[in-house]
């Protein structure tokens, strides 16, 4: 019997001394916060996901309070969060433009030539290590789901032509899913704009059209003043670039819709 | 003369990062900067002292006359987690800078496994009272030397061109491997 006594004993004794200590050292060296950190954490939606570039939400709640970040940083929270803070702490602070997350890819399974199979870890950041990953397309997604594992909001699914599908509704553009994927094929755009460039490939158009059936091999016909005058689409890196400063109304480019001969371009609904 | 030659030796002979490979983990992890490396070694210095002071007295006044040497690693394991604990509230309270540079490899301190080492080192080479506490510091400042020559190197190659696959990491891995291979010289083989 006393072999279990004394060591069970003992060593409870042992937890209790310490824990007094700590209980007593937590009365007397407590810091005193502000409870306005409190309130504005509780206000935050509390998904700790990092996009207002905080570790979580209460460091960012801290910030706001003892450093004077602005209050408009939280991207899942968006103008209601940003205007509850600002209330609090009589602040007034510009609303951040809303932002969301596209797929610059369409290269789903029989559009895109695959280079080989692979059966490896489901991840595409060790997808992209073996040979640069199984599409023969450098650029394309690869479409393993890392995105959808990393998404905090549920908001990204493996469609059935093994590409992401982004859930415009709950996607809050806090950008983990741009910050995960290897081949930096998601983005975030602003929610005004209505058409973009779903091709991230920067290839000649003959290696294009060798991989991929919906992929931009350079034609230049949406960069062809005829179609879409004053510079609002321009050609960068072999790939054509949307400036989006330039358009106030997406009717102006809507044309590229029907010329583009790959379908590249796709209108948000 | 014996004390000093315990110090020495754990601090440069017997380095815990670069002779043992005992808490690599804080070595690779908060070397980035010379300046939270500073703090950071201060804090395990501290922890170290205390941990085995106090694991002294437990297992020469508890364990031993109880005949249980065997709850040595879990006491132990209880007295560096207490103590890490206490050191990490009087950091944010006297600290907050450092106590934010620190973050989460502050709360690790305890899983670190170069003090767990020391203090079981300390009972194995069966040190006295004012020995341990001579090795327990000598440790403690052996690894903050480590850190201290980690992180300066790091914020020297910083701007350095070095091959991709090698960023970050890989490199850091190299340069321990070196720094470890050059304190093997105070070994004197």
């Amino acid at each position: 019997m006393s072999e279990i006594l004394i060591p069970s004993l003992s060593l409870s004794g042992l937890g209790a001394f310490f824990s007094i200590i700590l209980i007593l050292a937590n009365r007397f060296l407590k810091v005193e916060e502000d409870e306005r950190i409190k309130i504005i954490e509780n206000i935050l939606p509390g998904a700790n996901c990092g996009a207002c570039g905080y570790p979580g939400c209460s460091q960012y709640a801290e910030a706001i309070v003892k450093e004077g970040a602005p209050t408009n940083l939280c991207a899942p929270g968006g103008e209601e969060v940003a205007k509850a803070i600002s209330e609090i702490l009589g602040r007034k602070e510009e609303v951040k433009e809303r932002k969301v997350c596209v797929l610059l890819c369409q290269g789903g399974k029989g559009v895109a030539i695959d280079k080989y199979e692979y059966k490896g870890i489901k991840d595409c950041r060790v997808a992209v290590l073996i040979q640069g990953g199984p599409k023969k397309c450098p650029y394309g997604c690869i479409g393993l789901g890392t995105c959808e594992e990393a998404c905090p909001f549920d908001a990204i699914k493996i469609g059935d032509n093994g590409l992401p599908v982004i859930d415009e509704d709950k996607c809050t553009g806090c950008g983990i899913c741009v910050r995960v994927c290897p081949r930096n094929v998601l983005k975030l755009i602003s929610r005004n704009q209505k058409i973009y460039l779903a091709c991230n490939s920067h290839d000649s158009g003959k290696e294009v059209r060798e991989y991929c059936k919906k992929g931009c091999f350079t034609c230049k016909i949406c960069v062809n003043p005829k179609f879409v005058p004053g510079e609002k689409i321009i050609l960068k890196d072999d790939l054509p670039e949307i400036q989006v400063d330039k358009i106030d109304n997406y009717e102006e480019i809507r044309i590229v819709l029907d010329k583009c001969p790959a379908n590249c371009y796709v209108e948000r609904k | 003369m014996k004390y000093i030659g315990i110090f020495l030796t754990a601090t440069f002979v017997n380095n815990m990062v670069l002779h043992y490979f005992l808490g690599i983990c804080p070595f690779l992890g908060i070397s980035g900067a010379l300046s939270t490396a500073i703090g950071m070694g201060f804090a395990v210095i501290f922890v170290m002292t205390l941990a085995s002071v106090s694991t002294y007295l437990i297992y020469y006044k508890i364990l031993i006359p109880l005949n249980l040497p065997y709850l040595q690693y879990v006491s132990f394991i209880l007295v560096i987690a207490s103590l890490v604990q206490l050191v990490e509230m009087f950091l944010k309270k006297y600290s907050r800078t450092l106590y934010k540079a620190l973050g989460i490899y502050l709360p690790l301190i305890t899983t670190n496994c170069a003090i767990l080492g020391v203090t079981l080192f300390m009972i194995l080479k069966k040190y006295t009272f004012l020995e341990s506490i001579f090795f327990s510091l000598g440790s403690g400042f052996g690894f903050m030397l480590a850190l201290l020559i980690m992180a300066g190197i790091r914020e020297e190659i910083r701007g350095n061109d070095i091959p991709e696959g090698l960023k970050g990491p890989g490199i850091t891995l190299i340069i321990a491997g070196i720094l470890a291979l050059g304190f093997m010289g105070f070994s004197g083989f």
